[in-house]
This record gives C-alpha cells, structure tokens and sequence, in this order.
C-alpha cells in the first residue's frame, strides 16, 4: 500500500466518527406556545382562553372580521391545539379539560379531571392526551398526570406525580417532565412504563445549586452566600428536538434576611444569588432530556467570584437566575409563568407576568458578541414589555412573530425583531383584541388584583426590590418556603380563603393590629414601595380578602364531618381555632415557640415570646402544607398525632379513630 | 487599504528571492569532494598522430584502470527544482508532492500526484491549531507556459469538522478563517521561476471560496427561522515562494489576506506560512 492510499483510507477512517456524530437525537414533541395562548398549525388563527370569563376566544390573523368566542369550563388556565387541529382546553376551576374539534364553535366533549387540571401535552405519537391537575381525587398529598386517549376520549391511565404537579411537556424518549409548582422541582414519567422514573433530578438541582455552600470539606457553610430553593415551577419548556427542557423558577432564600431597610429598597431587596436581586429571584433551570435521565443543569448561586455572575462563563446553559446587576424597572424580571423556545431551539421565551415582560435569552450558552453576562451579570439577549398578568404565548412557525396574551388587559402583544445582527432588539410592533371579552371584576377588585401581581409598581415595590405580593403568595396561596425574618422563621401563610379582613391582627407574630400597619410595614419597609394610597390599600384588601380557598378534593361523609368536628371539639381545638373562620384573632403559644436554638435563624424573638403565634384560620387547610408558623409539620396527620404534650390541642384526649376524624374534618374545611 | 498598504506585501515578494536570484552559478563553486587528493596537473597535450588499429586478428587488451593519482571530477547531476505544491507548475505525470505548512491561522498537511503532465490532483488536512479539521481534494491544471512564467487553475474543495458547535461559537474559528463545513475555492495560479538552478519560484494564488453552512442558526431572536445551509463567500489571496533547497525540496514562504463577506465574520483575515516542499 503506498503512501497515497494509506492517506486516502486514513483520512476515511477519521472522517467516520466526525460524520456519525452529526446524528440527530431522538425527537419529541414541539411545543411553540404555551399556556394561555396557541396558534393553528398554520398560523392564521389566533386562539386564547380568558381565565375570567371562561372563554376561548378566537381571532383569524388573516381575516379581522373572523372573531368569536366558544364558552368552556371555569377558570381556564391553557390550552394546546392537536396535530388534527383539535383543542384541548385546561379549566382549572371546573375540573375539566373541554374538547373543541376543528371548525366548530362550541365544546364537543368534556373530560373529566382531578383537582384543578392545569398542564397539558400530546404524547409524540398524538394518541394521548397528558393533563396534570393539582392534587387527587381523594388526596392532597399528590398530584396527578392523567392520560387520555384522544381517540375515544376515554382516560387511558392516571399516576401521582408529587405535590401540585403543574405543568408537563414530553421530551425524548418518551418521557414526561412534571413541574411541581411550589417545590420547584420536575418528576419525570417514563411514558412506556406509565410510571415515575427514578428522578434523581430533585436533589441534584438543590444540591447543584448550592454546592460550594453545602460542600463539607467547607464545613457545611463554606460561603458567605445563602442558600436557596427553587419554587414556583410554573412551566415546562421544550426545544422543537425535545433534547432539552426549562423550568422558569423563583430562588427563593434560605438564609436569614437581615433586617436593613436603606434608602435602596425595603430589606427584601438584597440578599438573592450572588447578592443580587431580591430574596426571590427569578430564575430558570436547564434540563438536558436526551439521556436516559433528565439531567439538571445549574448554577451554583453560591459559588460567585464577581458580584451577580457565577464562575461558569462559558457554560452551555442559560445562567440559572434572571437577575441583572444593574437593577432597577426596566430590567427586573419577576414572576414567570410561561414559556416557549423559537422554532430552531435557539432561543428561549419566558413571560414574566410581575414584572410585565418577555425576556428572551440563548438556549445553550449565557456569553457572545451579543450578550454581555461578564459585564451585566444576565444572560438575557433582549426584553419587551408586555400587558399585565400575562400567562401565554405563542410563537409563529417562522420564528418572525410571537404573541403574548395577558389576562388582566385581555389583550394581546405582537412582538417582533427590531433591527440586524447584535444590536437586534425584541419590541411590541402592535396590539390585538378579542371581540367580548369583558371585565368580569369590579373596578376596585380589578385594581386590587393587578397590584398584588405588580413587582413594578412603585407603591408596592422599589425599583431594587421589584418583588410582588405574588412572588412569595403564589397565586394568593403560599410558595411552601420557610423565610428566616429577623423575628425567626416564618413559612408564607396561604392568604386566599383566610378572609383577610376579619382575621386582624396580622402576620404569624400578629404584631400589626390593623391592614393598614401591615400594608405600612411590608410595603414600605420589606418591599421598598413608597406606600398605598387609603383607596389603593382597600382595593388590594378587598380583593386578596375575596380569593377563595385552594379546592379540596375532601368531600367526607356528613357522618364523618360530624365525627371529626365532635373530635374537634373534643379536643378543645376550637377554644382557638372558634367561629366561622376558625381563629378568634388572639396569640397562643401551642408549644412551638423556639427561644433557645443554637441556631440564631431559627430563635424566636420579639413579640411572640411574650404572647405565642397569631391564631391563622383553618380553612383551605388541606391545600397549605406544610404547617405552623416555621412550616416544620409537614402533614396534619403528623401534627394531630404526634402532638405529645398537648400543647396544640388536647388531642391525648382522642382514639386514634378520633384523630383520624379530626383529620378528616380539618381538610375538608 | 491603501495603495501603500496592498504594495508592500508585493516588495517582500520581490526582495525576499533576491538572495536566491543572485547567487552565483553552481558550478563556480564546485569543490572537491571531501578527502580528495589535490588534483595533478594536467600533462601538456600529446602529438597528435594517426589512430591506432589493431592488426587484424589481433585482440586488443581491455584497458587498464585509470592512474591511481587521477581523480575525475565526480559532479552531481543537477536539475532544476520542479516540484511545486503551491505555485502553478504542475508536478507531471505519476510525480508525487507533499507539503508541511505552519503558519496562521492554519497548519497545514498537503500531498499531490500527478495524473497527466499538466494535472495533479492530492489531498489535504488543514487546522486552525485543532479548533477544526479540514479534508480537501485538490486540483491543479497547469494550462499555460511562458519563459520562467506559469499559469494553473485550481480547485480545492472538502468538509470541515469544527470542535464547536456554530451556536456556541464567540468569534471563533469560523468569524476567524472565514470557513463553515464545506468549503469550495477554484481560482487562478501565477508563478515566476527565474533560470537559475535553485532560483525560487514565485507564485500568486487568487482564489474565490464558496462556503457552505449546514448548521446555520437562529442568530438574534425572532428574525426567522434559517434556510437548511447558507451559502458564504470569501475571496483568497496568497503570495509567496517556494525557495528550492535541493531538486526536490523547497522552503515554503506565503502571505495573503482573506476577505470574509459574511456579516458574521471578521471581514478580513492576514494569513502567513512557512513550510516545506518535498517531491517523490
């Protein structure tokens, strides 16, 4: 063999390899919209469903006259259109998900659901229908992914997926990732087997993202940054390949927050990853899906070498916060809801219903010529605002429009490129409306609600902090986050269905004896907000006092609600926990107190070792886990059982038929 | 660019074969080989007188060995060097080249055979330093021929493997060489050998290169969604020698400057080598 042939076949020989990596991964679905707002397959229509009105609304793109409406259940929440152009819809408050079939303006079938269906997605294949809802038929102990065949309509099979399971989207290899809402974490579904993987992921994105601070050659604080928690995973993103998928989060901090109001903000407005942003800090967590298992991609918020960035410069993932070190209005980033990559997967779109915008950001790296993370400390390629409580969007075929929906202006953003090259910009090139959609809260709700959700608005919040009410009362519930206030921990009370207006006094050392010292103090001293107005205040009180409790799927037999309240009675849960709200608005000390702990963020202090812990209503109690003031109960079971010296109740009192009961009882209310 | 500015890669052309081209002849300088004896005087030339012719049937004797004190100047043939990878001269038929090049931005690995007196087709690996690797088939088709002047056509073409993915590069290697997976280049070749034996051979390579990108992406948000590849072109150009070092072996010096005319490249790139030519 000469020289010349040696060198032909070698260069063959090396040339393999190269070529055959160029192999694309398994595909799976594409899911260019998500949310409240979807486009036909071919771009012309334009559909949205309205959570208020309980509407999908339908506009053409290529004919303006063509609009209408198609009554669906309550509380629509998404929607997401079939292959065959079916529509499924979410109705979060009728636990069901409507069916509208191609051309026809009304429902053609309703399925039935668990508890608050919210997620949907097509199995690759189009033949089943995966809806996720809040909670079981019979439990709140978990979640269900609920799967329909979408040719009989028929449910196919059912599997809980972990608590308040809320978004899913199919990804390679026929799996299914579940984000559960308040713990911020995805369950992984091997659609095959119709069963939980064994998901390593939950751990490992805690534990990625706090590395360096839980790394025991450091002595288990091995940096002066705080840990954090990823809560609020409200959707799943997908690229068109289905090789990776995104979960927008809020960081939210484990760490004492020190209690510095200055003339930068109220004392929210530092201490997130890095110092920078807010003690919730939005954020993103990347997920590589092509493997046999879901690999988390994060950084670690404690490993920072520069104010704001972490070390990973070159990393091939979005950085995993939103947070800009510049601060202020124009770059907060604060409540994500929803999300879709463009249709090359090389763009990622999240809407950020607190702070009013889209932010878009490179799926698979964080620096370039057009992007400057080593200067800014963000990742993010370019913003746009949008309307108020914004939760949809949709992006054209073309990648050259997307459309976002917000629900409280009920209106729609066209948003488009402005300009070429690095400088390229997203901007809103217009507006549209559906024709009917009406305002269905009153004047003073309507503007109660937009401020609880607003990080913007300078009464409410400086333009440091740019948290919301929202960020930690998610959707008026809680985040399941324990915060270490200066007066010691304090999970998030649920607000929705606590009857905010008769239940003074306020906050869990119940040192505000009215809203308006409460809305003083949170406002202006937490969130940096220069202060509501007596009017603006009465409508935000208004409104978080009209939110309704959390649904329970709890529906016992009148025999064993009388049982479980005899049992109440019994014992002597009511001496507090009295009337119709079940609190008489006192403080009590029921045994939880903490004074001596050696650790200092966890010592209680002020006015509550004087007098105990407000009393907080019981109702919606099934849905607010975990429990007490420093959320240490998990489940009511642990806390009606294993309450030894009958500090909280006299419930020694009670057989363990009794406590069963009671149980019963308190999560039905 | 200015004027002055295009000028002076020409003047380095032009004066870095000067030493070369002044050399004096070969010959002059012909020593002895090493160890040989000083060479004896040579006797003064015999009468010339009638040739002589063997009596017939007579054989003549085989004649004898030269004298031990007679030492002929053993002189090597020498031929000028004609093996040349970059200029326009083809190799000539079954004639075999190779070339290693070292320079920025590429390294560079070239081999050639001659398939017809005026065509040679070979192969060749470039790398911008490991950041890619490129195979290229090359042709070269000599089609012209002057006193000492020599013109080529050329075409090299093959598929460029890069360590990075296109979306994850920042100025990478292909903003920097201006190449994308597959890469064309026909162009013209002008080459100058003077008439001396080791006079070096000048050449001008001007090429235009068609790329072709097969993984184009989505650049900035929102501008839409890319064709399945983009076409790019550059515009090449090379100056330089091939300065023999023996018949078959010659030292490789180039220079040029590449123009990029896609947006997303450096819009211009210098380029500079130096390396070996060796024939077969």
């Amino acid at each position: 063999m000469n020289w010349f042939k040696r060198a032909v076949l070698g260069g063959a020989l090396a040339a393999g390899p190269l070529l055959s990596a160029c192999t694309p991964a398994a595909a799976g679905n594409t899911a260019r919209s998500s949310g409240s707002l979807a486009l036909s397959a071919d771009d012309s229509t334009l559909y949205a469903v309205d959570t208020d009105n309980g509407v999908l609304a339908v506009m053409s793109l290529t004919n303006p006259s063509e609009k209408y409406l198609v009554p669906v259940g309550k509380e629509p929440v998404r929607l997401i259109i079939g292959a065959d152009e079916t529509i499924y819809v979410a109705n979060r408050g009728s636990n069901t998900v409507s069916v509208i079939r191609k051309g026809e303006r009304q429902v053609s079938a309703t399925l039935e659901t668990s508890v608050e269906p919210s997620g949907l997605a097509l199995s690759a294949d189009g033949k089943q229908l995966l809806v996720t809802s809040a909670t079981a038929r019979d439990t709140t102990a978990h979640g269900v992914l609920t799967a329909f065949d979408t040719a009989t309509l028929q449910q196919a099979w059912e599997l809980p997926v972990g608590e308040e399971p809320r978004a899913v989207a199919v990804v390679a290899g026929n799996k299914a990732l579940v984000s559960l809402y308040k713990k911020g974490e995805v369950a992984v579904v091997d659609l095959n087997r119709q069963a939980l993987t064994s998901n390593p992921t939950k751990a490992q994105v805690y534990t990625e993202a706090n590395a360096a601070r839980n790394d025991p050659s450091l002595g288990g604080r091995g940096t002066a940054f705080s840990t954090f928690h990823p809560r609020a995973a409200s959707d799943i993103i997908t690229t068109p390949d289905g090789t990776r998928a995104f979960t927008p989060v809020v960081w939210a901090r484990e760490d004492a927050i020190g209690r510095r109001p200055s003339s930068a903000g109220g004392y929210y407005s530092s201490g997130g990853p890095c110092s920078i942003g807010a003690v919730a800090t939005a954020g993103i967590v990347t997920y590589d899906t092509a493997g046999s298992e879901p690999q988390p991609k994060v950084d670690d918020l404690t490993a920072c070498v520069n104010a704001g960035t972490n070390t990973n410069a070159s990393a091939d993932f979005p950085v995993s916060t939103f947070a800009s070190s510049f601060g202020g209005v124009e770059a907060a980033v604060q409540g994500p809801t929803v999300g879709v990559t463009d249709p090359t997967g090389a763009w990622v779109f999240v809407v950020n219903r607190e702070s009013q915008n889209v932010v878009i950001l490179p799926a698979d790296r964080r620096n370039g010529n057009d992007l400057d993370f080593n200067t800014t400390g963000t990742s993010i390629r370019s913003m746009v605002r949008v309307g108020a409580g914004a939760d949809g969007i949709a992006i054209t075929r073309d990648g050259t429009r997307a459309f976002v929906y917000s629900q409280f202006d009920k209106r729609v953003d066209e948003i488009v490129a402005k300009g070429r090259g690095d400088e390229a910009q997203v901007v809103k090139k217009g507006e549209l409306r559906f024709d009917g959609l009406k305002e269905v809260l009153t004047p003073e709700f309507a503007m109660g609600r937009r401020m609880f959700f607003d990080a913007l608005d300078p009464r409410m919040s400086s333009p440091q902090t740019t948290v919301a009410c929202s960020t930690c009362h998610l959707e008026g519930r809680e985040d399941g986050h324990v915060w270490m206030f200066p007066d010691g921990p304090r999970q998030t009370p649920a607000l929705a269905g606590r009857k905010l207006l008769a239940t003074a006094p306020y906050h869990w050392s119940g040192e505000f004896p009215t809203l308006n010292d409460f809305n003083v103090h949170t406002i202006r001293e937490r969130m940096g907000g220069v202060g509501l107005g007596g009017l603006d205040a009465v409508n935000l009180d208004k409104w978080v006092d009209s939110l309704p409790s959390a649904p329970s799927p709890f529906t016992p037999s009148m025999e064993v609600v009388q049982r479980g309240r005899a049992a109440f009675e019994k014992a002597q849960c009511a001496t507090c926990h009295s009337g119709a709200l079940l609190t008489d608005n006192t403080n009590r000390n029921v045994g939880t107190l903490n004074t001596r702990s050696t650790d200092p963020r966890e010592r209680d202090n002020g006015l509550v070792e004087r007098q105990g812990f407000n009393v907080p209503s019981l109702h919606g109690l099934a849905r607010s886990a975990p429990y007490l003031h420093d959320g240490t109960e998990l489940t009511l079971e642990a806390r009606v059982f294993g309450n030894a010296r009958d500090q909280h109740g006299v419930t020694s009192t009670l057989t363990d038929a009794e406590k069963d009961d009671l149980v019963a009882y308190l999560k039905s209310l | 660019m200015t004027p002055s500015s295009w000028s002076w890669p020409l003047v380095v052309a032009l004066v870095l074969p000067l030493p070369a081209l002044a050399q004096t002849q070969p010959e002059d300088e012909w020593t002895p080989l090493p160890g040989s004896a000083p060479v004896a005087p040579t006797p003064p030339p015999a009468p010339v007188s009638p040739p002589l012719t063997p009596p017939p049937g007579v054989v003549p004797p085989p004649m004898s060995p030269a004298p031990a004190d007679l030492r002929i100047r053993l002189r090597p043939r020498e031929a000028p060097n004609q093996v040349s990878m970059f200029g326009a001269p083809a190799l000539g038929q079954w004639k075999r080249g190779q070339a290693f090049v070292l320079g920025f931005p590429f390294i560079q690995l070239k081999a050639a055979i001659g398939v017809l007196d005026d065509l040679d087709v070979g192969l060749s690996y470039e790398t911008f330093y490991l950041m890619h690797h490129e195979v290229r088939g090359t042709v070269k088709y000599g089609f012209g021929k002057g006193p000492g002047w020599s013109f080529a056509l050329a075409l090299d073409g093959g598929g460029a493997f890069f360590n990075a993915r296109a979306n994850r590069e920042v100025r990478g290697t292909r903003w920097l060489t201006g190449r994308r997976n597959f890469n064309f280049a026909p162009g013209v070749i002008l080459s100058y050998q003077g008439s001396t034996l080791r006079a070096a051979r000048l050449f001008l390579d001007l090429r235009y290169m068609l790329t072709v990108d097969t993984e184009p992406f989505a650049m900035t948000p929102l501008q839409g969604v890319p064709a399945t590849f983009l076409l790019g072109h550059n515009a090449l150009s090379r100056a330089g020698g091939e300065f023999p070092l023996s018949e078959r072996t010659s030292f490789l010096f180039s220079f040029g400057l590449d123009l990029h005319f896609r947006p997303d490249d450096a819009p211009a790139m210098v380029n500079v080598a130096i390396g070996l030519v060796t024939g077969f």
